[in-house]
């Protein structure tokens, strides 16, 4: 009997051991991918305030607070909407967009000055954000479809372990061959993404600080600082002021009232 | 023509403005919150006017200022909004350019799927950039730059509904305003002096006739639709029927329309498409009822020969079926331009345009507009416009003598 069961749980060992010897670096790798977008499911929707840190090689900066709006869509990418406040030249520009797991985003600009609203191409997602060194793909939402997946290897990350995947952006229009992050393994939070070009030279490296837990569920990082290794610009994004549950519907997220955004 | 103070153009806006000045002052006691800007700019001018009626008109230079604000309040939790949107310009050369105006003072009530306003507001429809033929609602601010891209504010009452189908959009607009132009002593003012305080109206309530409009819009995937139905006093007015040749003048006459509208974009990977029509029908039988639109495409490249620079490239051309007998300057015409965003920390660009009549070679415009931000609250502006044109049946004719570049920094506060 006892004998038995040792056997028993021998062969479940065995057979445990196996399957994890038989997952292949990509199957381990979209397993992280679907932990990262499983452990952050059902958030509904956020508001935030933002600071954009716009560094030139020379030490020049730039500010740019915004104020931005999220809402969590089932099925697809999320909906968001960002309203600038400075620089004074572009306050009240307001920016929506809904992303897409397949195909190019929406995207809609609106442009005070000229009380216009202007639909805008989105294929340009390797294009900077505000001329930040922020890509538009760089602030889309996670999602588990738009890459393929390779787990390198486990490594130290600050005081934690963290699981290197490759994620290699599926879309041809996308401005990097291959993305390299690193995710701690007891929360899988992204914590430092190395972007390579098309021609695979390090172009970028994304560091993401300061994660604290909302709703008892959800990690938001309070700091993220971009790194171009080929310009020397940087560009940090402080977000203050997340709130969850604040009450949007996808009625407020509606080209039409792009204009009365405030 | 006697009209009681109240009506007449310039005195309408006097009423407006100290009527604002005052609902402000009642506000002082609260938390104000005023943004805005002030733009110096100075345009010099390649050459000296040699047209008729400005003969005296030799200055080559001309510096003007002006001063935007905007102050915006909500009320009720957001349910309610006054947004109130001053403006004024201080020009060295010419009275008329010289000009206040409200360009917003707007309350409006707003619900999840409505939204109700009142007073002077504006409004912009279309697509295309080169004209706006469906763009109707709000009267053309000509004397602040021959683009027509400056708007004066419009009395409205407008309600909004926003439907699963689409938004429906309904205006009515009780009272006109009348569109400004250079005065006598000033460039830009095509040749002839036009009588502003004296205009002519087919309805005979003048400014006060009602005009109404409607407007249905809608995303279908990666379209983008709208139609639009105005009935009222034409913004653009006719300068030929009362031209006075003897003296070189004209008084603007405001027909009575009628005019359907449509606008499409299309937006598909790196390409916008674009499509603007209008049907425009008459009251008046001495005017015959035409159809106008322009089509375009626009194509963006991101990153070009490996830099970080953004260029779009866009083309677009009109037609109008009166041909030479168009009032607009776009008849057969290509407008070919390139948007260069530098994506630098000071938000450069560049635009850069070409206008070419297809029935006459010798007739087109170019233009080209900078920006750049100098410093955190100061952007330092360029501006280019050359005009050509060897036909004096062109309406680019009067024009040909008033090419300039225009450089202007804006200050920016809150």
């Amino acid at each position: 009997m006892h004998k038995s069961i040792q056997f028993c749980s021998s062969v479940i060992l065995l057979a445990f051991a196996l399957t994890l010897q038989a997952q292949t670096p990509a199957e381990k790798g979209l397993e992280i991918a679907k932990k990262i977008k499983a452990r952050d499911l059902g958030w509904g929707d956020s508001q935030s305030d933002l600071t954009m840190t716009l560094r030139d090689r020379k030490g020049r900066e730039v500010v740019r607070q915004m104020r931005s709006k999220t809402l969590e869509v089932d099925g697809d990418g999320d909906k968001g909407q960002t309203i600038f406040d400075t620089p004074l030249d572009v306050k009240g520009t307001a920016f929506l967009s809904f992303s897409h797991i397949e195909g190019d985003d929406d995207q809609w600009l609106y442009l005070p000055a000229l009380k216009r609203v202007k639909r805008i191409a989105s294929r340009n997602k390797s294009g900077p954000f505000l001329g930040s060194e922020f890509a538009f793909e760089d602030i889309s939402s996670f999602e588990v479809e738009k890459n393929t997946y390779a787990y390198q290897r486990d490594e130290a990350c600050g005081d934690l372990t963290c699981y290197v995947v490759e994620m290699d952006p599926i879309d041809k229009y996308s401005g990097y061959q291959r993305v390299v992050s690193w995710i701690d393994q007891e929360h899988y939070r992204v914590q430092k993404i190395d972007f390579y070009d098309r021609r695979d030279t390090h172009l970028k490296t994304l560091t993401i600080e300061g994660y604290k837990l909302y709703e008892d569920k959800f990690w938001r990082a309070d700091k993220q600082t971009m790194v171009n290794h080929k310009n020397g610009k940087s560009t940090v994004i402080e977000v203050k002021n997340i709130r969850f549950n604040t009450g949007l519907t996808d009625a407020d997220f509606n080209e039409k009232k792009l204009a009365r955004a405030r | 023509m006697r009209k009681s103070w109240l009506v007449h153009g310039k005195n309408f806006f006097r009423f407006w403005f100290f009527g604002s000045v005052a609902l402000l002052a009642a506000e002082a006691s609260a938390e104000l919150s005023w943004d805005g800007s002030l733009e110096l700019e100075h345009r010099y001018f390649f050459d000296t006017d040699a047209s008729a009626a400005d003969a005296f008109v030799t200055d080559r230079g001309q510096t003007s200022a002006k001063l935007e604000l905007e102050f915006f309040r909500d009320f009720n939790d957001g349910a309610d909004t006054l947004t109130f949107e001053p403006f004024l310009r201080v020009d060295s050369q010419d009275d008329e350019r010289s000009h206040a105006d409200v360009r917003q003072l707007l309350w409006s009530r707003l619900a999840d799927n409505w939204e109700l306003s009142a007073g002077l507001g504006r409004v912009f429809w279309g697509v295309t950039e080169s004209q706006h033929l469906v763009d109707v609602i709000n009267q053309t601010d000509l004397v602040e730059n021959i683009d027509g891209e400056d708007k004066l504010g419009q009395p409205m009452i407008r309600f909004q509904y926003f439907h699963d189908l689409g938004n429906f959009d309904a205006f009515v607009l009780p009272f006109f305003r009348t569109r400004t132009f250079p005065g006598v002593d000033s460039r830009l003012n095509g040749g002839f002096v036009v009588n502003n305080d004296d205009e002519v109206f087919e309805a005979s309530e003048e400014e006060k006739h009602v005009d109404l409009a409607l407007r249905f819009s809608q995303t279908y995937g990666n379209f983008d639709v709208g139609l639009s139905l105005f009935d009222g006093t034409s913004r653009e007015p006719d300068l030929f029927r009362l031209f006075d040749p003897t003296t070189f003048s004209t008084t603007p006459f405001y027909p009575q329309i009628t005019q359907l509208g449509a606008d499409v974009q299309l937006t598909t990977g790196a390409w916008l498409l674009k499509l603007e029509a209008i049907q425009r029908d008459f009251d008046d039988v001495q005017y015959e009822d035409f159809s106008a639109a322009t089509v375009g495409a626009e194509y963006t490249l991101v990153g070009i020969f490996g830099s970080i620079y953004d260029l779009g490239v866009l083309a677009e051309y009109s037609w109008d079926e009166r041909d030479e007998f168009a009032t607009g300057p776009f008849q057969n015409d290509a407008f070919v331009g390139a948007r260069l965003a530098l994506n630098d920390i000071n938000s450069s660009e560049v635009l850069f345009g070409v206008i070419r009549d297809l029935d006459d070679s010798d007739s087109g415009s170019v233009f080209l507009e900078a920006n750049t931000r100098v410093a955190s609250s100061l952007t330092a502006n360029i501006e280019m416009r050359y005009f050509e044109a060897k036909n004096p049946n062109d309406l680019l004719f009067a024009l040909r003598d008033d090419s300039f570049v225009q450089v202007g920094l804006q200050y920016f506060f809150d």
